[in-house]
């Protein structure tokens, strides 16, 4: 099912303020792929997900599935399943209760109560209460609900985001493959960017309810439009230059980027695309080593850079360095915040 | 559940019982304001004699007058049977009461005949002051209402200004002394630390309690108290002769226009004011008899005597319950 | 569903319906009352008189919540959140006060003051006369503290003991627990609760002018009954409405925010003990003095060989309490279904319209009794003539009385739903109906049953309603009483109390008896 939202918009009042939550905001979902939007808390993120599953209605905007808008259509009707980050398991039934409840509207339902269980790997805890479930276990058994239910779409509030580290990793790792067996359409929303990238065949970065670049995370990664998603995805120099066809002008130098351009830029960098040479310009101020790389924190009068390398260089605090880029730096297509 | 459903289930049931529609020829229907205990055995004696089954609403005497007001002309009930008589005023003025046929009246003792045919007096009750003889004597001849303001009987004095009795006297005040004497009395009484209690019962209580030394009440809840318990210290007085405080007050029955059981309600009447009845109100309730014949309450003075110390009266007027409570108010009592 | 979120789409028509089918009579009763509306509408609101009663008023709202919530809180609190041997008693024991008619806590207060008081005859000194604010206070507090506390024992079963502990790890004080955690999550149980006692405060004229206290109540009484062109009534009453309206926007929860909890206090590890000897130290001073004092009259009455006599000649005990339940049951249910309906519109439907019919029933709910029966009697006889002192007319009247009191819990309950299970079961395509039955009813059954027996207690010693709208040869155990009682005669009236007591106890046994279940 091909999920396509059309320049959603969404305002509320809270505490006598009026507040946009979701702004323009268009995106398109392929069948069966598992698109993840990532922003920071508050960025509107809920209140997009209730409104696709239709608990809240748009104030403008279209949603459509497979071409058909389903606006008018009720929650009940619309086949769109929504996990929460937490607490949504009935706290009065059993986990195969839970399960088999959900089929029950099902004439032909295309999982049977065990094998859902089989397949989150929870038949041994099926008689429990959610009051007996840790906290993994519940999030587990409430997508497992939400499958039996044959949505069309799910969509999964920050589902991992209560579950400490190790527990996410695995339970992404299942949680994906769930989804590629039962061909599932999902769209997931998280502030975790290790868990977007991961996971993603789409990515879209959301802040202050706009949508603000959405496609594969290596091209988001790698191309950023502009400095607040290339912040999101990870650590990223962001630097001023003065563009002059394919190089620009920085403080420490030419630097060559990626698209051809003119005047005043604003380039972005990633750390691990810096290496370092002996040399007269910078100074380095940090040097952490993290196990997989080593981080430099480097200063040239006002100008801060992050540099990420390998644990050959061999370095140390105090001495002087000259950077020099693996690839071209990024020009940021927009100022935003 | 089961045991909700059952109790559901007993609820129910209950309720058709009680929705079932009533067989036999449609009753006799009484609103009464007097209470059932007194009511109750004098009915039951009044159904075994005529085998007329009667049908009891029970409420206050005012709630009921209010209840027949809103009915109109389609009121379910045949009687109303009120503690006084300012009460039938209002019915009568709307037009819901049947004039009475000329030969009750006869049988009443002479002074207790109105001239508006529309109600009957059935039992009598005086006015009087009661006061604690431990702490206070009063002089031979009654006090008068007028004496009551004066500086002895600072805050010493209760009265139940929201009592129908009460505001009956009150009545009697207007009657005799103008609006404006009357106003100036209970502005004068208040001013003096009149205390406001609900009822009169409340009164005795309060005397008892050593809470006020004098109340103006009914004869009858002396008589009663002591009965049960005979070392209360309480004790009644009549006012001067002539003190509109020695008001002579009635229960008082009507049959209204709505009914359709007139000579069975007729009946009803004449059984009240039989000798029979009377009597029951003279021993049970130590009320007056309203004919000729029947002995008198023991401890109270005999209707005669009461009836050299009470103004003269135009019953029929004594009815003005509206200007009552305008000179209560305009006193700030009620 | 997010706060404050308006909805502009959808008509409100749940709470338009409910909104007037609650508030038919009273209007009704509103315009009849309008027009006998003599000139005098504002002499009457102004009067000093009328001042005086209102301050009166407002000094007995506030004495009776204090001494409702400083004897509620501590019961509350230890049937909630303790476990400690025989609790099961006390929560029995809690409707009890419910079902005592007014006077007979008044009466006992008055006999046992003053000079010829009893305890001056037990022991020797006199108990300075409790007429006036405090006892019509104490009196009213004395049978009205339950209601606080069945609220608030929902509000404490339902606190998230996460959040203390959390506060524990943080190093506060119990004192700063309990205002700053503990507190708030109790605020909503505890309005609700001292919203029906001040409202039920401003209705009742009867204990306080058997206290001598007089109040804004005893004028509309007087007014709408006695008087025969009603001129002030008309104006005493909005003046009433327009207190409880205020009173309702003061004790106003504000939007509500349900609480997101992992699981109920009472479905995770047993609450702690406390010990017995404390918890019944506790119970006892607080309950004591409650239970000792309507028993000293009783006693006394039932003592007197006159009672006896009466009853002996002249008793229908039995079809009374079956006439009593006859009414009740159904009537109480019909309350419940009501509170229920009111409490889901205002919880799951968004705008403030759907507030309304809370706040209507708790209007008619603030009428003075005989007002209010005079209200039905008026309704029946312009409208539906067939249910004027008709079984089922009389049913519905105390359909609507039973609601306003049984929507406290039913609200507490629907409160502690997280509406993360009814958005979830919605997104399962589940529709309203399958949700109601299946996640939310299991979820708020408990609070429905408090509410039931909280209000079953009151219905029983309801009297205005019943004197006025009853069939006629009805019996009921509080007509019986009234019947006694207009005649002074409380002797002859204590039998039928110690049967309305009888059945509020049992109603508590039930309660408890429902709580073991629960645990188990």
């Amino acid at each position: 099912m091909q999920l396509d939202i059309k320049d959603l918009n969404k305002s509320f009042w809270s505490h006598g303020q009026r507040v946009d939550a979701v702004r323009h905001f268009s995106l398109r979902v392929a069948s069966g792929s598992l698109t993840i939007i990532l922003g920071p808390s508050g960025c509107g993120k809920s209140t997009l997900l209730r409104l696709i599953a239709g608990l809240d209605t748009p104030d403008s905007g279209t949603i459509s599935l497979d071409d058909r808008p389903i606006d008018r259509i009720p929650p009940e009707k619309r086949g769109i399943g929504l996990v929460f980050q937490e607490d949504s398991l009935f706290p009065n039934m059993t986990l195969e209760d839970q399960i088999r409840w959900a089929l029950s509207n099902k004439t032909k339902p295309r999982f049977s109560v065990e094998q859902l269980l089989d397949m989150g790997g929870m038949t041994a805890l099926r008689r429990r209460y959610p009051h007996q479930l840790s906290g993994g276990e519940r999030q587990r058994g409430a997508i497992l609900r939400s499958l039996a239910a044959e949505p069309k779409v799910l969509l999964l509030d920050e589902p991992f985001s209560r579950l400490d580290a190790p527990l996410r990793d695995a339970l992404r790792r299942e949680v994906r493959s769930l989804f590629r067996t039962t061909q599932t359409t999902a769209i997931l929303v998280t502030h975790d960017q290790e868990e977007g990238m991961a996971l993603a065949d789409q990515l879209v970065v959301m802040e202050s309810g706009r949508s603000l670049q959405a496609g594969t995370p290596q091209s988001l990664y790698a191309f950023p439009t502009n400095a607040l998603v290339a912040g999101f995805l990870g650590r990223a120099n962001i630097i001023v230059a003065q563009a002059e066809g394919l190089f620009a002008q920085t403080v420490f130098g030419p630097l060559p980027i990626h698209r051809p351009a003119q005047g005043p830029v604003r380039l972005m960098i990633r750390p691990e695309h810096f290496e370092l040479l002996k040399g007269e310009q910078f100074l380095i101020t940090d040097k952490e080593f993290r196990g997989h790389d080593v981080s430099w924190r480097l200063i040239s009068g006002e100008l801060e850079v992050l540099v990420h390398t390998d644990w050959e260089q061999d370095f140390r605090p105090g001495q002087r360095v000259d950077i020099r880029l693996r690839r071209p730096a990024v020009v940021l297509e927009e100022s935003s915040g | 559940m089961s045991k909700f459903t059952s109790i559901l289930l007993l609820a129910l049931t209950g309720w058709k019982l009680v929705a079932a529609p009533q067989a036999e020829t449609s009753p006799l229907v009484l609103y009464s304001g007097r209470g059932e205990s007194l009511v109750g055995p004098l009915l039951a004696r009044f159904t075994q004699q005529t085998g007329i089954d009667v049908q009891v609403r029970y409420a206050g005497t005012p709630e009921l007058a209010r209840l027949i007001l809103e009915e109109g002309a389609s009121s379910p009930a045949d009687i109303f049977w009120a503690q006084d008589i300012g009460s039938m005023g209002p019915l009568h003025r709307a037009g819901l009461l049947t004039p009475l046929d000329g030969s009750f009246f006869q049988k009443l003792l002479p002074s207790f005949r109105p001239e508006v045919a529309t109600w009957l007096p059935v039992s009598g009750r005086v006015r009087v002051l009661y006061y604690n003889p431990q702490k206070l004597s009063l002089p031979q001849d009654g006090v008068s209402l007028k004496d009551l303001t004066s500086p002895n009987y600072r805050n010493r004095v209760g009265w139940a200004p929201t009592n129908a009795s009460f505001q009956l006297s009150v009545a009697a005040m207007l009657q005799v002394w103008g609006r404006d004497q009357t106003l100036r009395w209970l502005q004068e009484m208040k001013a003096n630390g009149a205390r406001a209690y609900a009822n009169n019962t409340a009164l005795l209580e309060a005397i008892a309690a050593g809470e006020i030394d004098l109340a103006l009440s009914n004869h009858y809840y002396l008589p009663r108290a002591l009965a049960s318990r005979p070392n209360l210290p309480v004790a009644s007085s009549a006012f001067k002769t002539g003190d509109a405080g020695n008001l002579l007050n009635f229960s008082s029955v009507g049959i209204l226009r709505s009914s359709r059981n007139r000579q069975r309600a007729e009946k009803l009447l004449e059984f009240l004011i039989s000798a029979e009845a009377q009597r029951y109100f003279v021993e049970n309730t130590f009320e007056y008899p309203v004919i000729e014949g029947i002995d008198q309450p023991r401890s109270a003075p005999t209707i005669k005597d009461y009836r050299t110390k009470t103004p003269n009266f135009d019953y029929n007027r004594l009815d003005r319950i509206d200007d009552v409570l305008a000179v209560l108010r305009e006193a700030e009592i009620l | 569903m997010t706060i404050g979120e308006r909805n502009r789409f959808r008509f409100p028509v749940w709470g338009v319906v409910f909104s007037l089918l609650l508030a038919l009579p009273l209007l009704f009763f509103l315009l009849r009352l309008m027009e006998r509306q003599t000139a005098d509408f504002f002499y009457v609101l102004f009067r000093p008189k009328t001042i005086q009663l209102v301050f009166n008023t407002l000094s007995l709202i506030l004495a009776v919540l204090i001494l409702c919530t400083v004897l509620a809180v501590p019961i509350a609190y230890l049937i909630g959140r303790r476990d400690f041997r025989g609790s099961r008693w006390v929560t029995a024991l809690l409707p009890l006060p419910l079902s005592i008619p007014g006077y007979v806590i008044a009466w006992s207060l008055l006999s046992m003051s003053g000079e010829s008081g009893i305890i001056k005859d037990l022991f020797g000194f006199s108990l300075p006369s409790l007429r006036g604010l405090v006892g019509a206070a104490l009196a009213m507090s004395f049978y009205c503290f339950p209601i606080l506390a069945i609220n608030m024992y929902q509000g404490f079963r339902e606190l998230d003991p996460r959040l203390e502990e959390a506060a524990k790890t943080l190093g506060k004080s119990r004192g700063e627990r309990f205002w700053q955690i503990t507190l708030p999550q109790l605020w909503p149980s505890m309005l609700s609760g001292w919203i029906l006692i001040a409202i039920y405060v401003l209705s009742d004229f009867g204990v306080p002018a058997l206290m001598g206290f007089e109040v804004l109540a005893s004028a509309i009484y007087t007014e709408i009954i006695t008087s025969y062109f009603q001129d002030g009534a008309f104006a005493l009453t909005l003046l009433s409405m327009t207190m409880t309206l205020i009173l309702l926007v003061a004790f106003h929860t504000g939007p509500h925010r349900p609480q997101r909890r992992l699981a109920r206090a009472a479905d995770l590890a047993r609450p702690y003990s406390i010990g017995n000897n404390t918890a019944w130290f506790i119970v006892f001073f607080s309950l004591a003095p409650v239970f000792a004092t309507p028993l000293v009259s009783l006693g006394y009455w039932l003592g007197q060989p006159s009672t006896w006599e009466t009853f002996g000649t002249y008793n229908y005990l039995v079809p009374a309490l079956f006439g009593t339940l006859q009414f009740a049951l159904p009537g109480t249910i019909l309350g419940s279904l009501l509170a229920l309906a009111v409490g889901l519109i205002s919880r799951y439907l968004k705008g403030w319209i759907h507030e309304l019919p809370g706040r209507v029933l708790l209007l008619l709910y603030s009428l003075p009794g005989t007002a209010l029966a005079l209200c039905w009697a008026v309704f029946y006889l312009q409208l539906f003539r067939p249910l004027y002192q008709s079984a089922t007319g009389y049913v519905i009247a105390l359909g609507y009385l039973s609601a306003s009191l049984s929507l406290g819990p039913v609200r507490t309950a629907l409160h502690a739903q997280s509406e993360t299970w009814t958005d979830s079961a919605r997104t399962l395509g589940k529709s309203p109906r399958e949700i109601f039955v299946r996640i939310v009813w299991p979820g708020i059954k408990p609070g429905v049953v408090s509410g039931f027996l909280l209000s079953l207690g009151w219905i029983i010693r309801e009297l205005p309603l019943a004197v006025l709208l009853t069939p006629l040869g009805a019996r009921t155990l509080s007509l019986a009483v009234f019947g006694y009682t207009v005649e002074a005669n409380y002797a002859g009236a204590a039998p039928y109390v110690f049967m309305q007591m009888a059945l509020g106890l049992s109603l508590g046994l039930l309660s408890s008896l429902r709580r073991t279940r629960d645990a188990a």
